[in-house]
């Protein structure tokens, strides 16, 4: 593990390099550039508003539905739009994944950081969001980063192991947007934990990593308190656990990449 | 001292590698559970079968062999993109393959950005790209497209950029895989020119290609594969010589060399063969015009009927001239353990001063691309002349006359 480490670090530049790529190129495809990072997270906001304030009502503790709904999808957005992408990172590449010798992984995870850059820019919305509704801002901010980094190797490993996959069999790709869906529907991004039933809650809490991360943004950049530990913790072991696992398994399938597309 | 070891190694695969989508993996599951069988040896394929060779430093390698001999494989395993089942590889120093050209371009980005990405690709870092820049784009020729995305380029153009990137890298070792089949005439000559001056540079590399004079001109030895295992290795003339020997076929046909390979029995085989003169002496040069006799040795293992015997006179891999006794109603039946001589009598041999060479062979008819056996380059003799050679090839009998009408 440590090698791979250092091999990677020795192909930093590479790394970079593509995840500059993915940005160029998917801003040069599209019409709407940098609009697009943005108008994700925001349109879905807006269909929810519509939705859970005047045809079901969900009781969101106070909290206006718009900043109450952009402050859980910015961060899922970031990992949805993450495991979309990078499913087919490897298999799109084939030319190079057969014939060059570099450490693959860089193609998933520069999908995952590319994505992240999308999340910075549809941060800048959810700033100004904080400014029109008054969001009050405290200490707690400052797990912000730490929040990012587990979100990050939560994605990381999801994305590593579904882009492995994908090349043993094809049809993860098909899979993936549907566990997506329903993986969005068991976090409490639609509403609040309140409203998991006590009895499921912390089965729900602690099976579901993003749950936890969730939950514990909308305290931090919500309601600027402190995130509720127990379940943070639990997100954080399983995401470096999923972390760690996915990477070996993706080194150990690595050679036989070439050997199958 | 060695640059590349490749020591016993094999590669298999198994036939239906990847199960190519998750029904197909339930089934398979299915299956085991039920108690039918897993995969069995039937659907592995060796690619490579305990393959060996070395490549010294400054040595230029060639690897020849008909398609699917697993000369992709060997160096796909060398530049480490595949691993190998069993053995071991070994290479010292950078290593840049010309196996994809373009990898990782992108049609959206220009030229400028394309290159960077190549380039890290295959191991540069920023500042040496930034040093390269402009000798790659020069030598691509792309000086006034290089900011416009690359999916305006024409697929020449495309080429030549790949190729540009990937021959600037500076490694110490070059992997070369049959590149050189796209691109204009020009293009080729400079890109020859550019290995040449990486083989003058002393660098080390393995060339895989089915062009016989390219092999011939760049490479100091060959190995040569068929079916995963090595058929011959060493000298490059020879390898090549039986490379291109009785192809026709199905399977091999060769000589027996260092016991690196076995062979079918041949129904004909040649057992020798002499050139002559006049006189009957056995002789390896002649003057220009002389008399001269092809003697070919022969042998029957099995009943044949009016097989055709043929001789080629070569200028090195140049055929000057070419006969075959279908032309002169030649027939004969011949049994197992029959020996026999056939002969091509030359009244006068018209060829200036040279060095020349000699295919022969035993077809079983003339149309039939089926050949007993075939040797080329059998027997090698050397012309004198008393006239002046002007360029020419040969002597053709005439006189001058000069008059006043």
């Amino acid at each position: 593990m440590i090698s791979n480490i250092r091999e990677l670090i020795h192909y930093r530049e590479l790394l970079w390099r593509w995840v500059v790529r993915n940005i160029k190129v998917r801003y040069k495809q599209s019409l709407l550039g940098a609009v697009w990072a943005i108008l994700q997270p925001l349109s879905t906001t807006i269909l929810f508003t519509l939705i859970f304030s005047y045809f079901l009502k969900i009781d969101t503790g106070g909290v206006p539905y718009p900043i109450f709904y952009y402050s859980a999808l910015l961060p899922w957005t970031f990992f949805a739009s993450s495991i979309s992408f990078g499913v087919q990172s490897l298999v799109s590449n084939l030319g190079l994944v057969t014939k060059i010798y570099f450490p693959k992984e860089i193609l998933p995870i520069s999908t995952v950081l590319a994505c992240f850059v999308d999340f910075l820019v549809a941060a800048i919305i959810y700033v100004v969001m904080m400014i029109l509704y008054r969001v009050p801002v405290g200490p707690s901010l400052l797990l912000l980063p730490v929040l990012l980094l587990i979100q990050m190797l939560l994605t990381a490993g999801v994305v590593l192991l579904a882009s492995a996959l994908n090349v043993f069999y094809r049809d993860i790709r098909f899979v993936v947007p549907l566990v997506t869906q329903l993986w969005m529907y068991l976090t409490p991004i639609i509403y609040p934990v309140s409203q998991v039933p006590e009895r499921f809650r912390t089965l729900y809490m602690i099976v579901n990593p993003m749950a936890g991360l969730i939950d514990s943004y909308r305290h931090i950049v919500l309601t600027a308190d402190w995130p509720q530990y127990p379940y943070l913790l639990s997100s954080a072991a399983i995401s470096v656990a999923l972390f760690l696992v996915a990477y070996w398994y993706f080194k150990r399938a690595e050679p036989v990449f070439a050997d199958i597309i | 001292m060695a640059v590349i070891e490749f020591k016993q190694v094999s590669k298999a695969y198994r036939r239906q590698q990847g199960r190519s989508s998750l029904r197909d993996a339930l089934a398979q599951l299915m299956g085991q559970v039920a108690g039918r069988n897993g995969p069995d040896d039937a659907d592995t394929f060796w690619a490579l079968s305990d393959v060996s060779f070395e490549v010294n430093e400054s040595e230029t390698l060639g690897l020849i062999g008909p398609n699917g001999a697993g000369k992709t494989t060997v160096l796909k395993l060398i530049s480490r993109v595949a691993k190998p089942t069993s053995g071991h590889i070994a290479v010292g120093g950078r290593l840049s393959a010309l196996i994809e050209l373009g990898a990782g371009f992108h049609p959206d980005l220009t030229g400028r950005e394309n290159i960077y990405l190549n380039a890290s690709i295959l191991g540069l870092k920023r500042q040496e790209i930034d040093a390269k820049f402009d000798e790659i784009v020069e030598f691509a020729e792309l000086s006034e497209f290089i900011d416009m995305p690359v999916k305006r380029y024409s697929s020449g153009m495309y080429v030549r950029l790949g190729f540009s990137v990937a021959a600037h890298v500076d490694p110490d070792v070059l992997l070369i895989d049959e590149v050189l089949a796209v691109g204009d005439y020009m293009f080729k000559d400079k890109c020859v020119q550019r290995i040449n001056a990486f083989r003058e540079a002393g660098k080390t590399m393995i060339i895989v290609s089915h062009n016989k004079e390219m092999i011939q001109k760049l490479c100091n030895r060959v190995v040569f594969l068929h079916k995963g295992k090595v058929v011959f290795q060493g000298d490059t003339r020879e390898g090549l010589d039986l490379y291109h020997t009785g192809f026709a076929g199905e399977s091999l046909r060769g000589e027996r060399r260092n016991g690196e390979a076995t062979l079918p029995e041949r129904e004909m085989v040649i057992t020798d063969v002499i050139l002559l003169d006049k006189d009957g002496q056995r002789r390896n040069s002649f003057l220009t015009a002389e008399p001269m006799t092809v003697r070919i040795h022969f042998r029957a293992n099995a009943p044949v009927d009016n097989p055709v015997f043929f001789s080629r006179v070569r200028e090195g891999y140049k055929i000057v001239h070419g006969t075959t006794t279908a032309r002169f109603d030649i027939a004969g039946h011949f049994e197992p353990g029959d020996e026999g001589i056939a002969e091509a009598h030359y009244e006068t041999l018209n060829l200036l001063n040279g060095t020349y060479n000699i295919n022969v062979g035993i077809m079983r008819d003339h149309f039939s691309p089926l050949t007993f056996h075939q040797i080329d380059g059998a027997v090698s003799f050397v012309v004198g002349s008393r006239f002046d050679q002007g360029g020419a090839l040969v002597y053709l009998p005439h006189r001058w006359t000069v008059r006043i009408k």
